[in-house]
């Protein structure tokens, strides 16, 4: 096995809830309130136990063979070439989300905190602790997790509570004339777009312990961090109203910015950035280790740690040349990134379990009249 | 063009770091790999220091689902 190490139950959990809360935190609001409108809201609850679903669907792929990640469970099901070429796309979506997320940190950075300082130099600030986090494994990346998702959790805490004197009900009475296309968009990427973004946590779920409620566990993560993210975009439209929601790309950022409780308990979005950042770099890091350990199981090599260097020199070089500018990742490509998404976490994983339960019965069948 | 050198330079290091033992251990597959990702990385990262008109590699993305979104908001009518 590539991954000597092992994870807990709950530094597994936790990486789930990261990786979920992990840059969705500042677009997740704007995306969906562009998508579905007035009722973006409604919809980002109903995701939730939608999510909940989706999570049971990965574990369930990741249950046909429970000693292999998600390259050998492509190979098993598939056959060794067809297996191969849907590997290597799943191997781009993990570089390219591990360099998008890269690049959203640069983009904030240099946009809203380090105005004058090059994007270069953010991300190579950025890109290095990723590395180090690899080179010192698994087991150190899920510890570290455990220590620092308080933070998240408690500044998340602190913005909607601090928020509430801000609030008008009157902007969040939904309209009754959505339309089919809002309607749809809604459901999907209330679910799709934080909890399908946890696939490569089929990548580590080999490497987890195995006890009895490991499906329950992940369920429950899973359904904490989109409501964390559902909180959110309920503040938001509470606070800043829709359109402000639609057109402010770091929501959260500037929400935290209106945080003023008795002209004395105010200026705190930089904590609620650097809890952004830290959920972030997780997520990033976690979608690079799929891809080192994705690349190692591919061509079938004894380690995966040798891969790491010329990884993260890549994913540097790529945040850097993905997109030319801000508005182009935030209007051109997301909306193709969101059916990226959709193909990637949903359709593909329910074909592959048709395809398993297909086979299993044909085998079935044949050793009866055998 | 410090740059440059300076990206061609910590790429060499990076391979001085790992390449050696691989290559006493005659491990070719491994050697092949990562000399493959290291001059991936090294290409991209000279184009990114300097900054160079480069096309996004997002496009392959777009490319592929492009039919998709059309059919999409035929459907939905948008």
């Amino acid at each position: 096995m590539l991954e000597q190490g092992r994870l807990g139950i709950r530094q597994l959990c936790i990486l789930t809830i990261l990786i979920i809360a992990g840059d969705m935190m500042m677009i997740y609001p704007s995306v969906i309130a562009t998508y579905s409108g007035q009722n973006a809201w409604l919809y980002a609850f109903i995701g939730v136990p939608l999510g909940m679903g989706l999570m049971y669907l990965f574990i369930k792929l990741g249950d046909t063979y429970p000693n292999e990640n998600l390259i050998g469970i492509f190979r098993k099901i598939l056959g060794f070439w067809p297996g191969t070429v849907l590997s290597l796309f799943y191997l781009m979506y993990f570089i390219f989300s591990s360099a998008a997320q890269s690049r959203v940190v640069g983009d904030f950075m240099t946009s809203q905190i380090f105005l004058y300082t090059p994007i270069r130099a953010v991300l190579l600030i950025f890109v290095i602790p990723i590395g180090w986090a690899l080179y010192n494994g698994l087991e150190n990346i899920g510890r570290s997790s455990e220590i620092l998702v308080p933070i998240i959790t408690t500044f998340m805490f602190i913005l909607v509570v601090c928020l509430l004197p801000e609030v008008q009900l009157k902007q969040l009475v939904p309209f009754t004339d959505t339309t089919f296309s809002q309607f749809t968009h809604g459901i999907v990427i209330g679910f799709i777009y934080p909890v399908g973004e946890a696939l490569p946590i089929l990548m580590i779920l080999p490497y987890a312990s195995k006890q009895a409620h490991r499906t329950r566990d992940l369920m429950i993560s899973a359904g904490f961090g989109n409501l964390l993210m559902a909180i959110l975009v309920t503040i938001s439209m509470l606070v800043m109203g829709l359109f402000l929601t639609q057109h402010t790309i770091f929501g959260s950022f500037v929400l935290s910015q209106k945080i003023n409780i008795a002209n004395f308990f105010q200026r705190i979005e930089v904590l609620m950035a650097s809890s952004w950042l830290i959920s972030t770099y997780f997520k990033a890091t976690v979608y690079l280790y799929a891809f080192v350990l994705g690349v190692a199981e591919l061509f079938r090599l004894k380690t995966y740690q040798f891969l790491i260097l010329p990884c993260v020199l890549i994913v540097y070089a790529l945040s850097n040349i993905l997109t030319p500018n801000m508005p182009f990742f935030n209007t051109t490509v997301i909306p193709y990134w969101l059916e990226w998404d959709f193909t990637v976490s949903l359709v593909l994983p329910v074909l592959l379990l048709i395809i398993h339960l297909v086979k299993s019965r044909l085998t079935n069948i044949k050793g009866r009249t055998n | 063009m410090l740059l440059s050198i300076a990206v061609i330079v910590i790429g060499c290091l990076m391979g001085g770091i790992d390449l050696p033992k691989l290559w006493k251990n005659k491990e070719w597959k491994e050697v092949t790999v990562y000399s493959l990702l290291l001059l991936t990385g090294i290409f991209f990262g000279v184009v990114a220091v300097n900054l160079w008109e480069f096309p996004s590699p997002l496009y392959i993305i777009i490319w592929i689902y492009k039919p998709v979104n059309q059919f999409l908001a035929y459907i939905t009518g948008s």
